[in-house]
């Protein structure tokens, strides 16, 4: 069972998400930010990690940075849902850092299903 | 039976005679019998041996003789037999030669026609090179599908070959066809023979394809002799068009051609016309329908007008520059076309085509020779009609000019005339007889001697008779005839016959006579004009001149003749007038008249004012000027005197004394009075300044003052102080006293202006019976002047009584009185007019500053009825001030404005109050414009309104700026709610689609909640959409601009585009051939389209056509508005053809949320957001709407300007496709921590900045200094290796002061105190920083150094 890294600082995405790839047979781990996220990264050492954007605290941009420092292979599917103040696009740019799926959200999460599984060779 | 077994046997060719054989060998076997017989008998009968020598002599004479029988029996027998083995053997040997050698080809053929022989010829007429290459084929092998008559090949061999099996022998004709394809027509001689069982046939073929050529050929002939002999005959009664046609179905026959076409080539040889078109037989001809073509455009069967002979392309589908047929054309094999001359040029084309065979000279020679034909009939033609229409015009020359002919035969007695004559002598010519008597019988009585003495002189002298002379009409009626005529005489020198004309001149003489009697008046009048009219040539000398002109110049007109006009004129005139004349030769004069000074004989200048014309000869040539001059000299002088007066008496007049009488007066004027007064009383006269110097020229002044004693010193004095004592102000009257000049008489009364003594009128010397011849001496010596002289000077001195000398000097008074006033009346009116002129100037002035602004000004009257308007009125409104002048302001009524709006208005104004404010009004052309009005009454002095004067801007353009400016700024408004609003809805959104997914998962198998949950998911997609398309619209999505061809991707997206409007629409692409690159996100422009084509789709309900066309546009400034950008643009418009849109529903067009669908089907911002990431694009939309017929959204975006890096594929990862515009702000990014630095050098730069990054102080100096100091944001670590952030800050700072500076620094770095940053007007940033948080700190510093 691949285990999944959620990072999402809005909780009732973190649940759902949760529990739709729960039910997808994935073992899901949540962090409510990027320094959560990097505090569990060696508790879990996750398959693959999904990232918000905007976050307080460490954003996803550092988190994709940091994750890439420690763990250059590991897949990771960043989604965003915009800037609150700079109405800016950073996707493109996280692509930049290896990050091959990037989806806006609100995202299907069938969509995500399906980038997760080509992410992870399924 | 013939081939080898025909060869002659040997023995045919052996000496020796058979018949002398056979008879040897007789004579041998009977000599033998008979020797053996003998013998025998011997040795049976020994005793016969006699008998048997009788026996062997008796055999052997038998046996000899019946030898030489045999033998002469045999060779008669033989002889015959020789001769005919001879002559079998020589057939033979001719049959051979004539089979190999025979011109026709000889086969035989087997019972299926094979061939089974044949000879040479036959190999010629099939064209193989050897019988073998025959043997074993059937002539059918060789034929081609069609025969010669047309039958098929296949039908006429069943035939031939019916024949054959029946008839012994048989002759057909038959057409060949060799391997190399060309055709050969044959002759066919068959015969059928049988050897044993089976059955040969015998042909003998003979080409007589040449036959049939020469055949066809003289059929041709024929047909061509009787085709001229037919046109000759035709060509009286057709038409040309006729005969065309006539010509050309001749000429399809003649060359058995299958089609034959006419055009007619125009007179400047540039456009053909195809008249006529003929298919194979005069039953198909039509004529085509109006089809002028130019030559140039027209297909290679009009070479031959080029060519000027005959073209022929026997190849038609591979002949050079040809243009194709038209639709519906028989199909073209070949053709012929020949040109028809005419005077070198080509009138006509015949053409024929698709005749069987190649077109050869043959065709073209034949066909030539038609053509002349033809042309020689038309040239005929066009003389006769040439010769009728000169003949026509001829008689229609005489009667227009009323001129008739006649012939004259003396010795007859008859006169022969064309029917003018008759119209002229007035007379019918049916019933009129003309003979000499009877035309002489209507020559005026008066005339009749002169005529015939003329006429008979005229013969005699054997000169031209010519006489003008009267007729009487059998009306009564007079008219005048000119008589022209010739005579004509034989060998003795007799006069046969004259020939004539007449003309009716009546109307001539009258016109003569009117014209006599105009010019003699004309001529009075030049005569007394009192102005001087002359005529110079173009050189200025004088050609012709009036009395006038002697009056004026002093000389005579023959003086004048021979003078240039130069020689009159004042030399520093003569420049300005020559020009005028030169202007004047040259054409290209300015109409009016000019005035210049002449001197007279007399050595006067005279002002002079002339007004020239040009005068032109038949040939329209200016040959002279014409002139009328008028001697303006007393104008002038009054003109001038005026002037002066004005300019002397109105300056700032402090001290009278500035007053000189000469500014008063004309000087001349008081001259004459003077003049005359003293004439008239004998009395002498002088005006003088009030200091006693004269002013004029004394009249009739005596001797004795000016002569003797103002000659002498003391004589002057007293006389000037005697003036002046007499010319003091005297209200009592004038001075009269003795003169200190030894006491003549003298009185003097004042002029003055206001109250000031301008000059003094003197008048005196007389003598009374007081003055002694004493006195006179003694004053003399006291002087010093001759005495015996001033005493005879004294008696010339008129004398006067005291009384009548008072009278004189109280009339001088008046008089001067009279002048005073004058003068009076002189500086007023000079003041008058001056002030005029200066007021004249400041309404000038006025006036020009009106007309010249930018305002618009209305003036009307009380009424409100325009007296006057500004060209700035002019040119806003669109009515010229003609249109408007006494019309009422209301014209420009726009209708916007209630009626409580104009009167409030007028209530203001009329009530003495200026009205402002802002009115819609509509210009001539039935656009609105705003004005921003000032309308105010105008005062007299009485304070009653006179007028009310309108200034009004138009201020149309600004409103409209600033609606779109606060168009802007709303939409900018809702772009940042949007974008604000845009991440929390997406994360409120996620949730609810996830749980609609879990939900969904969760549910399976329950429908109607899955139903729902749909519903609900449905929805959040649409919202989710909605998010993101405000997110869109706020137009601060990243831009990935790259290098595009529009058309390139118009052309990929437009399968996409079709599928999305759907089959009830038709989708045009019209791409413009030459677009430039343009610098676009491609996504987003693709995302534009789509917008404007579902906005199409939706604006025709019906169904329709959605056209999306490319154009290049190219703008100077501010020709489109004020939105626009000069330069260089692509333009993509989409236009359908719609319901189209009104006015209001364009004006809010672009708004977010605004829509005209219905409700759930819009989301009203596709256009918004289209309008978005056109204007981030650098570029704008246009819309053009008419209702119901459409609408044009029309896209511009600017044309790449080379620095944009191509399309490349999105997985590549280098360097940031960032455009770098030039409003992109500098920043500099100093940190040691290359993760840290390229997070933040990719921030910025995808935020827009142009960023350079270090990773040391020194490094950082050098790349600051080396960029010239020019950046805008300094972004430092507070610790380098080299150093600390905030002292580097400040180095730089001082390098160059105009950055914003961060320093960035991880908490707990204790060194670093945030207040000393601060305190610096730096700002800090904690590290690690979130990527929204360093943009705002950014954005933030560079704004508070701003």
């Amino acid at each position: 069972m691949a285990t999944i890294l959620l990072i999402d600082d809005d909780s009732s995405i973190r649940s759902v998400f949760k529990r739709f790839l729960e039910r997808h047979e994935y073992s899901v781990s949540v962090a409510e930010d990027g320094e959560a996220a990097l505090r569990l990264l060696d508790e879990v050492s996750p398959d693959l990690v999904v990232t918000d954007i905007m976050m307080p605290h460490k954003d996803g941009i550092e988190v994709i940075l940091e994750l890439r420092k420690q763990h250059p292979d590991l897949p990771i599917i960043a989604i965003s849902g915009g800037m609150r103040v700079a109405p800016m696009d950073f996707l493109p740019m996280v692509k930049k850092f290896g990050v091959k799926k990037v989806f806006y959200k609100p995202v299907e999460l069938s969509d995500l299903l399906c980038a997760i599984r080509e992410e992870l060779g399924q | 039976m013939i081939g080898n077994a025909m060869k002659p046997a040997p023995f045919i060719r052996c000496r020796l005679p058979a018949s002398a054989v056979i008879a040897l060998g007789y004579l041998l076997l009977g000599g033998l019998w008979i020797s053996f017989s003998d013998k025998l008998l011997l040795i049976f009968v020994p005793e016969s041996e006699t008998l048997s020598v009788l026996q062997t002599f008796k055999g052997s004479f038998f046996v000899l003789s019946t030898a030489l029988l045999l033998y002469l029996v045999l060779k008669h027998l033989h002889h015959r037999n020789w001769d005919t083995h001879v002559e079998l053997a020589q057939s033979e040997e001719r049959f051979r030669l004539v089979f190999e050698r025979a011109n026709d080809g000889i086969v035989i053929l087997g019972d299926k026609l094979d061939f089974i022989k044949c000879n040479e010829a036959c190999c010629r007429i099939f064209g193989v090179d050897s019988p073998d290459e025959l043997i074993g084929k059937t002539p059918f092998d060789f034929s081609p599908e069609i025969q010669r008559d047309g039958r098929s090949t296949a039908e006429y061999s069943k035939d031939i070959t019916g024949k054959l099996q029946g008839d012994q022998q048989l002759r057909f004709e038959w057409r060949l066809v060799q391997p190399s394809g060309k055709m050969v027509d044959t002759e066919i001689s068959c015969i059928l023979f049988k050897i044993g069982d089976q059955s040969f046939q015998q042909a003998i073929i003979r080409d007589v394809t040449d036959r049939y050529i020469r055949e066809a050929m003289r059929r041709r002939e024929n047909q061509q002799t009787r085709t001229l002999l037919e046109l000759y005959e035709n060509s009286k009664t057709l038409t040309d068009k006729e005969l065309y046609d006539f010509v050309l179905d001749h000429a399809v026959a003649l060359t058995g051609s299958e089609i034959g076409f006419m055009h007619q080539v125009s007179e400047d040889q540039k456009t053909i016309h195809l008249t006529t078109w003929k298919g194979a037989s005069m039953e198909s001809c039509m004529t085509a329908e109006e089809s002028h073509s130019p030559l140039a455009d027209a297909g290679n069967w009009v070479d031959c007008v080029h060519a000027k002979h005959p073209v022929i392309y026997n190849d038609y589908p591979n002949s050079p520059s040809q243009k194709g047929l038209p639709v519906g054309h028989v199909p073209l094999t070949r053709f012929m076309s020949i040109p028809l001359m005419e005077d070198d040029k080509v009138r006509v084309i015949f053409g024929v085509g698709n005749k069987e065979e190649e077109y050869d000279e043959q065709d073209s020679i034949q066909l030539q020779l038609v053509m002349n034909a033809l042309h020689e009939i038309l040239s005929e033609r066009r003389l006769n009609e040439q010769l009728k229409k000169k003949q026509a015009s001829l008689s229609e020359a005489q009667r227009i000019a009323h001129i008739g002919s006649w012939v004259h035969t003396i010795a007859a007695g008859t006169i022969e005339c064309s029917e003018e004559v008759f119209h002229i002598y007035g007379v019918d010519s049916e019933t009129f007889t003309p003979t000499l008597d009877s035309f002489m019988a209507m020559v005026h009585p008066d005339d009749k001697e002169r005529v015939i003495n003329a006429y008979m002189d005229s013969l005699k002298n054997r000169t031209i008779h010519e006489v003008d002379h009267r007729i009487i009409l059998q009306t009564g009626s007079i008219r005048y005839v000119h008589e022209r005529c010739e005579h004509h005489y034989d060998g003795d020198g007799y006069p046969v016959r004259s020939v004539g004309t007449v003309q009716d001149i009546t109307e001539q003489k009258h016109a003569e006579d009117e014209l006599r009697k105009a010019r003699k008046e004309l001529q009075l009048i030049i005569d007394n004009s009192r102005d001087v009219i002359f005529q110079i040539d173009l050189t200025g000398n004088y050609i012709y001149a009036n009395a006038a002109a002697e009056g004026m110049t002093g000389y005579s007109v023959d003086q004048l003749m021979a003078m240039n006009m130069t020689e009159l004129i004042v030399p520093e005139h003569i420049p300005m007038v020559m020009e005028r004349l030169k202007k004047r030769v040259a054409g290209d004069y300015e109409p009016g008249h000019y005035s210049f000074q002449i001197i007279n004989k007399n050595g006067h200048r005279l002002w002079v004012e002339l007004m020239t014309s040009g005068v032109y000869d038949e040939k329209d040539q200016l040959f002279a000027v014409q002139g009328i001059a008028r001697d303006v000299t007393d104008r002038k002088r009054m003109e001038e005197a005026l002037e002066k007066r004005i300019v002397a008496l109105t300056r700032p007049i402090e001290d009278v004394e500035d007053i000189a009488v000469e500014d008063l007066f004309d000087l001349d004027e008081l001259q004459r009075i003077q003049d005359e007064f003293s004439a008239a009383t004998n009395v002498s006269i002088v005006f003088a300044r009030p200091d006693g110097t004269p002013i004029t020229q004394p009249s009739n002044v005596t001797r004795l003052y000016f002569d003797i004693i103002r000659k002498t010193e003391k004589g002057f004095g007293n006389g000037v102080a005697s003036d002046a004592a007499l010319g003091r102000y005297n209200p009592e009257g004038p001075t009269i006293r003795p003169c200190l000049n030894g006491g003549i008489w003298d009185a003097g009364t004042p002029i003055s202006v206001e109250g000031k003594h301008v000059a003094t009128c003197l008048i005196g010397q007389v003598r009374n019976e007081t003055q002694t011849e004493e006195q006179m001496r003694a004053y003399a010596r006291e002087i010093g002047a001759d005495e015996e002289e001033l005493v005879k000077a004294f008696y010339d001195v008129p004398v006067m009584s005291s009384e009548q000398f008072e009278k004189i000097a109280k009339s001088l008074q008046t008089l001067a009185t009279q002048l005073s006033k004058s003068a009076y009346m002189n500086l007023q009116q000079a003041r008058f007019i001056a002030d005029e002129r200066a007021r004249t100037k400041e309404l000038h002035r006025l006036s020009t500053a009106i007309n010249q602004m930018g305002e618009m000004v209305v003036i009307t009257d009380i009424g409100g009825n325009i007296e006057y308007v500004n060209p700035a009125f002019e040119s806003v409104s669109g009515y010229s001030r003609d249109e408007v002048l006494g019309e009422n302001p209301r014209l420009l009524k726009s209708g916007i404005h209630s009626k409580m709006f104009y009167k409030n208005m007028w209530e203001c104004i009329s009530s003495g109050n200026p009205w402002s404010g802002q009115m819609h009004n509509r210009r001539k052309n039935g656009t609105i414009y705003i004005e921003d009005a000032i309308v105010s009454p105008v005062c007299d002095a009485q304070g009653n309104i006179v007028n009310y004067v309108g200034v009004k801007r138009d201020v149309t353009k600004l409103i409209k700026l600033e609606e779109q400016f606060q168009q802007s700024q709303k939409m900018e408004a809702v772009g940042r709610l949007a974008s604000g609003v845009a991440h929390d809805f997406n994360n409120i959104l996620q949730g609810i689609l996830g749980y609609c997914s879990v939900l969904l998962m969760e549910t399976e198998g329950q429908e109607l909640i899955q139903q729902d949950v749909k519903e609900i998911r449905n929805t959040a997609r649409r919202a989710g959409d909605l998010t993101r398309q405000l997110l869109a619209f706020s137009r601060k999505q990243p831009m990935m601009q790259t290098q595009l061809d529009l058309n390139q991707i118009m052309a990929e997206q437009i399968s996409m585009l079709r599928r999305l409007v759907g089959e009830k629409f038709s989708l045009k692409f019209d791409p413009s051939r030459d677009l430039s690159p343009i610098k676009a996100d491609r996504s987003q422009i693709e995302q534009v389209v789509m917008n404007l084509v579902v906005n199409a789709r939706d604006a025709m309900p019906d169904g329709g056509c959605v056209t999306i066309a490319t154009k290049y546009a190219s703008f100077a400034l501010n020709e489109k508005g004020e939105r626009s950008h000069a330069g260089d643009f692509v333009c993509l418009s989409v236009a359908d053809a719609g319901t189209g849109m009104e006015q209001k529903v364009i004006e809010h067009l672009f708004e977010p949320f605004f829509t005209t669908k219905p409700l759930g089907q819009g989301t009203g911002l596709g256009l918004a957001v289209s309008y978005g990431i056109v204007e981030q694009h650098g570029g704008w939309i246009e819309v053009e709407s008419e209702i119901g017929e459409g609408s044009t959204f029309s896209v511009y975006l600017p044309v790449c300007s080379g620095e944009i890096v191509p399309e490349v594929p999105e997985t590549e990862v280098n360097a940031p496709q960032v455009a770098r515009g030039d409003h992109h702000k500098r920043v500099m990014v100093v940190e040691d921590d290359s993760q840290v630095r390229s997070l933040a050098r990719l921030i910025l730069e995808q935020a827009g900045y142009d960023v350079i990054d270090v990773m040391s102080a020194s490094l950082a100096t050098e790349v600051f200094g080396a960029n010239g100091g020019i950046f805008d944001l300094l972004l430092i670590d507070a610790v380098l290796p080299d150093g600390s952030g905030v002292q580097l800050a400040d180095t730089l700072r001082k390098m160059a002061s105009s950055a914003a500076v961060v320093i960035f620094s991880a908490y707990g770095e204790e060194r670093i105190r945030a207040d000393e940053i601060t305190k610096r007007g730096y700002i800090f940033l904690k590290k690690p920083f979130a990527a929204e948080t360093l943009l705002a700190t950014a954005q933030s510093a560079i704004e508070m150094i701003k």
